[in-house]
């Protein structure tokens, strides 16, 4: 199986911000099948609650630093059919938007966690979420509310292209 | 045989992509009792080592139920595999199909 990474690393958010953003492309493609997804902090030791969303998203999509997604299994000759894009559009990806767009976001999963302790998502083979080709929605790791402190946070998705 | 190639031969983990395996600087908190991986992400022990879950694991025992994934202490594979993570009065404790391990300081037992 493909898999691969969307990995935001020490960003500053803006705010109420998607952390990692993904879209499956256009059908016929492969479907999005997401493996993992992660929340860490680092910039200090302040015990703090922030809650933490997996959404989905319609266009209009948020406004992103492009990311390429990188390989978990660096043999596999091909790269993903995601590609980087400021955009948020059908088959690309980015990280730690700095404008949220228009489109409505749902949520998928909500949760929340201490700072100090980061987020982890690990769902079990029949929980694993499937966003399928030609979806007219990406899916997004977000804060729904803002940080105490907007430095140094890290996470994104682990993905398979099933 | 391991499905996933996170980490490098040396069982390193890339630091640059995933800054949260490490400590960053002198350490400033251990982590409260109880808190276990998922679904926390990290767990910082009193001598300052910080655990997590990395993103290796066995695809043919993934799918046959065994749902793990490699222990990793500093940014390094321990050779162990748990599906959770947990501390507990002090103790790093793993939990999978090989039951309840705890960390002595070097190995798991």
């Amino acid at each position: 199986m493909r898999e691969f990474s969307i990995n935001a690393t020490d960003v500053t958010v803006a705010g109420a911000t998607t952390l990692a953003f993904v879209n499956p492309a256009a059908a016929p493609s492969v479907n999005i099948e997401i493996l993992r997804a992660w929340v860490g902090f680092a910039a200090n030791a302040t015990s703090a609650q922030q809650k933490i969303q997996i959404v989905s998203q319609v266009t209009a999509f948020p406004t992103l630093t492009s990311y390429t997604p990188r390989k978990r299994k660096p043999a596999d000759p091909n790269a993903s059919v995601i590609t980087g894009a400021t955009n948020g559009a059908a088959g690309t990806c980015g990280i730690n938007a700095s404008a949220e767009g228009a489109g409505t976001k749902t949520v998928e999963l909500p949760d929340a966690c201490n700072v100090l302790n980061g987020w982890l998502w690990i769902p079990t083979p029949p929980e694993t979420m499937i966003w399928p080709a030609g979806s007219s929605s990406g899916l997004g790791l977000y804060f729904p509310t803002a940080p105490s402190t907007l430095t140094n946070w890290s996470g994104g998705f682990v993905y398979r292209e099933v | 045989m391991s499905a996933s190639f996170s980490a490098a031969a040396d069982g390193r983990y890339d630091h640059k992509l995933f800054p949260f395996m490490r400590r960053r600087g002198e350490q400033t908190h251990v982590t409260e009792a109880y808190v276990s991986i998922p679904p926390a992400l990290q767990i910082t022990d009193a001598e300052g080592a910080i655990w997590t879950l990395g993103f290796d694991y066995d695809e043919r025992e993934w799918r046959a139920g065994r749902y793990e994934y490699d222990v990793v202490r500093n940014g390094r594979m321990t050779g162990e595999f748990a599906r959770t993570i947990e501390f507990r009065a002090g103790k790093v404790i793993i939990w999978g199909a090989d039951g309840r391990r705890t960390w002595n300081g070097r190995q798991f037992v």
